[in-house]
């Protein structure tokens, strides 16, 4: 049993919808200072999980919601920046009440070198490319002091190369930060590059089947051990029923 | 190629006025009566008569002053309730016969009204302001139906206040509708204001001007002042372009 303090918590959730039973005595422990994975198919229910969390939903039934009083920043599906502030702009709008002028402005600008793209600080988001775009959004959820940081498929919609490049720049920003990140997302790859541990979600009713500790082993992009694709066959076995065949290399055939 | 649109769009819009002043001239030609039709040069000549009238400038100023008051007030507050019924369901249902009303009384029986209740220099702000009033508000409402509400939700998460919220992520949102109203209100209000002024009749107006000169059979300045009250709106609209232009330098690289 980890200890109460080193985890948030969420117990007893219950939720229907349309006389579907989504969730039902529902609980997830997510470890403080972890990138928490939370790995299920499209449409089990994990945005509703994360709007939860984000106190933008509220349960029929909850007994514990560590949650709740939490403050969160979020890196949503979409890179959600206002199209009529600059790059620098996007950043401080977050945080224009939490700081002085000075403070915001190293604290800004600090997050955008972070993510490489401090020289693009006076652009407006239309000028940037989608990658670049997430990027300020990942900038702007670490500007912001939370306890966590909540990610909803942040990567969806980019390309290979864009995924890595902005994947990369998230786990450097992280290991800098140390914060708390639940991580919803369908990718199995995703899930288990960036996660310390990975939930993997079935349902509805909603439940955890099985949690893997990988604790960040895998989160340099550019190897794949066989390890690393091992467990990635086993997951998406578990999540699509599409088992890959492997070569006696070890090496992925996938592609 | 953008650069050879806009050229080649100038060209037909210069080629269109001239045909305009041609078919002018031809009409004119076959009447032959300066008194009932005149010829495009007495009316630019009319043009150098009133330009050099004493009350030139200040009848203009005053137009321009009052068709400008009235779009202000309908500015704040049809932005406003704007605003305020785009966001509840309620007041947009709540306000809607009001402004059917505004917007289907024709601007004479408005007028008219009016003189009843107000002074000659104030008929034509109250004109501008009625004509305005309901074009503001509904580019408003629609503008902000149209908000994009994840950038909302993006705001509450981060724990934006509501104010900065309208301010910082509403009313940019809602700026194009906003600037697309004022000039289709301008461009409908200036023929209200000085179809106002000739019927209330202030000292100093346009529209007074324009009486003046038909009741003195002075078709040629009729024709002028006419032809400067399209120079006047033509202008105004470039303006909220210029302004629309600059504030909106995001807009133009999207």
């Amino acid at each position: 049993m980890e200890n109460n303090r080193m985890i948030y918590r969420i117990e007893g959730l219950g939720l229907e919808y349309d006389s579907l039973l989504i969730y039902k005595d529902f609980e997830i422990n997510i470890k403080k200072g972890s990138i928490v994975s939370i790995l299920g198919p499209s449409g089990c229910g994990k945005t509703t999980l994360l709007n939860v969390m984000g106190n933008l939903a509220e349960p029929d039934k909850i007994k514990v919601n560590d949650f709740k009083a939490l403050s969160k920043s979020f890196i949503f599906q979409e890179h959600r920046l206002l199209p009529w502030k600059t790059v620098y702009d996007n950043i401080a709008f977050v945080i224009k009440k939490k700081f002085d002028e000075e403070k915001m402005q190293e604290l800004a600008n600090e997050q955008l070198r972070q993510v490489e793209l401090l020289e693009f600080k006076d652009y407006y988001p239309g000028e940037l490319s989608g990658g670049m775009k997430q990027r300020v959004a990942i900038a702007r959820a670490f500007v912001y002091p939370s306890d966590v940081l909540v990610m909803d498929e942040p990567f969806k919609g980019l390309d290979i190369r864009t995924k890595r490049v902005v994947m990369e720049t998230f786990v450097k920003a992280w290991e800098k930060d140390k914060r708390t990140v639940v991580f919803v997302t369908h990718d199995v790859e995703e899930a288990m590059r960036l996660g310390d541990e990975i939930h993997i979600l079935e349902g509805p009713p909603v439940k955890v089947v099985e949690k893997i500790r990988t604790n960040g082993v895998f989160r340099d992009m550019r190897t794949e051990s066989a390890e690393f694709i091992e467990l990635r066959n086993r997951l998406k076995c578990m999540l699509d029923g599409v088992c890959q065949v492997l070569d006696g290399t070890g090496a992925n055939n996938e592609e | 190629m953008k650069d050879s649109i806009i050229k080649n769009n100038r060209k037909i819009i210069w080629l269109s006025i001239a045909c305009m002043l041609g078919i002018w001239q031809m009409i004119s030609g076959l009447i032959s009566s300066e008194i009932i039709f005149p010829s495009p040069f007495s009316v630019f000549k009319g043009i150098g008569f009133i330009v050099q009238e004493k009350y030139f400038w200040i009848s203009v100023l005053s137009t321009v002053k009052r068709g400008l008051l009235g779009i202000l007030f309908s500015l704040f507050s049809g932005g406003a309730l704007g605003i305020y019924a785009g966001l509840k369901k309620g007041g947009r249902i709540f306000l809607r016969p009001y402004v059917s009303l505004i917007r289907t009384t024709p601007v004479v029986v408005l007028i008219l009204i009016a003189l009843i209740w107000m002074t000659a220099d104030f008929v034509p702000v109250f004109i501008s302001f009625l004509i305005s009033f309901p074009i503001i508000y509904t580019n408003t409402v629609q503008g902000i139906i149209q908000v994009d509400k994840s950038l909302v939700d993006m705001a509450k998460v981060y724990e934006v206040g509501k104010s900065r919220i309208l301010r910082e992520i509403y009313l940019p949102s809602i700026s194009a509708y906003l600037t697309a109203g004022v000039s289709t209100a301008m461009g409908i209000g200036w023929k209200a204001v000085i179809a106002a002024e000739i019927l209330s009749q202030p000292k100093y107006s346009i529209g007074t001007r324009l009486i003046e000169a038909k009741i003195y059979l002075e078709i040629d300045r009729v024709f002028a002042w006419a032809l400067l009250a399209v120079a006047l709106s033509f202008i105004f609209d470039n303006l909220l372009r210029i302004v629309e232009k600059r504030t909106m330098k995001w807009k133009t690289i999207e």
